[in-house]
């Protein structure tokens, strides 16, 4: 078995780099894939948080590098029924702790035995960047539609092509429809003829994504969830499934036009 | 019995937001606007260094037409309205020069 090993990065930080590789990685699960996700961030762990699993941490991908353990003691299996793995970032540990090859050693190992392997890459441009995406051989970017986020994306995405991974996709994350819809926020055309990336999904905002994370149970569980929807469908994507992409709209019913002028519809929208 | 001017001033007001809407500037056509000159300007990724040599390299050029100044009193891209321009202005000290050096004898 050869898997395939998929960055997710983004440039800017607090974009939903760690939401995006926790629910992706637990989509593909529930797909049935055998899935590993893996902490980079050396030194700023916290994929581990995100999916719940941070009391189960005894090994760390620093561990595995200086042979302190096997690569499978530093596996953490996800609270869920599904084939799915973390492998935590240390944490009390400088980001220059480990090197490209050995990085891309560790994912060479895990491709033998995963369908995916998914790494959660730290914000920035400097070494730990690096690292991550000499060890991917895809690439997926996540921005949001601000303008500081996607410039540092495009910036990326000439790295990565300097780097020689090709054809990016791009995820859409925290789309405000209500904004969107009275011209405030850049929609999905504004940035993809910016950018001149395909596009892998759009991900509303929803404040579903910040209870699920308060739990530690990635939102993709959430099936009412319309960013848990939307994760579920970047997913399939990424597994080769044509998933027509879904505009992030505001409704325009009667009735929610009149909770918006009195302002109680912060959250009727939908992603439909 | 002040519920029907109370609906009416309501309706006025839904009215005047209406209006309101339709004047306001989107701010994503800014952002957008913005974005594309910035992100030119990133991907032009002109170093101080690539900058000097095109710099040393067009006053060669010019003054093998005319005399002019040392250096330029100017040269930088930047951005004008919705275009990036290269601005460079240069002192002519002589117009008339008889034989442009590019025609002129090695010495």
């Amino acid at each position: 078995m050869k898997g395939r090993t998929i960055v997710v990065t983004s440039g800017k930080g607090g974009v939903g780099k760690t939401t995006a590789t926790a629910n992706i990685g637990s989509g593909l699960a529930m797909r049935g894939h055998k899935v590993v996700v893996v902490d980079t961030d050396i030194g700023l762990r916290n994929l581990d948080v995100v999916m719940g699993l941070e009391n189960r941490i005894v090994y760390d991908l620093v561990n595995v590098i200086e042979g302190d353990c096997k690569l499978h003691q530093a596996m953490i299996r996800d609270k869920h029924k599904y084939e799915l793995y973390l492998i935590p970032a240390a944490q009390t540990r400088d980001k220059n702790s480990i090197d490209r090859d050995q990085l891309r050693e560790v994912c060479a190992k895990l491709e033998q035995e995963f369908d995916y392997v998914l790494m959660d890459c730290p914000a920035g441009i400097e070494q730990g960047f690096k690292n991550a995406v000499a060890a991917a051989t895809e690439a997926i970017i996540v921005t949001t539609p601000e303008v500081s986020a996607i410039r540092d994306a495009d910036r990326v995405i000439g790295l990565l092509e300097a780097a020689e991974l090709h054809k990016p996709r791009l995820i859409i994350n925290r789309i405000n429809p209500e904004m969107v819809k009275r011209g405030d926020m850049m929609d999905m055309r504004d940035v993809v003829d910016l950018l001149a990336v395909e596009v892998l999904g759009l991900v509303p905002a929803d404040e579903k994504t910040i209870t699920a994370s308060n739990r530690g149970i990635p939102v993709v569980h959430d099936k009412k969830a319309p960013s848990g929807a939307a994760f579920l469908r970047i997913a399939a994507r990424v597994d080769g499934d044509e998933v027509p992409l879904v505009e992030v709209t505001a409704k325009s019913g009667l009735l929610s036009k009149f909770k918006g002028l009195v302002g109680l519809n912060g959250r009727a929208y939908s992603h439909a | 019995m002040g519920e029907p001017i109370h609906m009416l001033e309501f309706l006025r007001w839904l009215l005047s937001q209406r209006e309101i809407n339709k004047d306001r500037e989107r701010t994503k056509d800014t952002a957008r606007q913005r974005l594309q000159l910035v992100l030119m300007h990133d991907r032009l990724d002109l170093s101080p260094e690539k900058m000097e040599g095109m710099k040393r390299e067009i006053w060669e050029v010019v003054s093998r037409y005319m005399v002019v100044d040392d250096d330029f009193l100017e040269f930088e891209v930047r951005r004008l309205d919705e275009l990036m321009v290269l601005v460079s202005n240069i002192e002519v000290k002589e117009l008339d020069r008889q034989t442009p050096a590019v025609l002129a004898p090695a010495p």
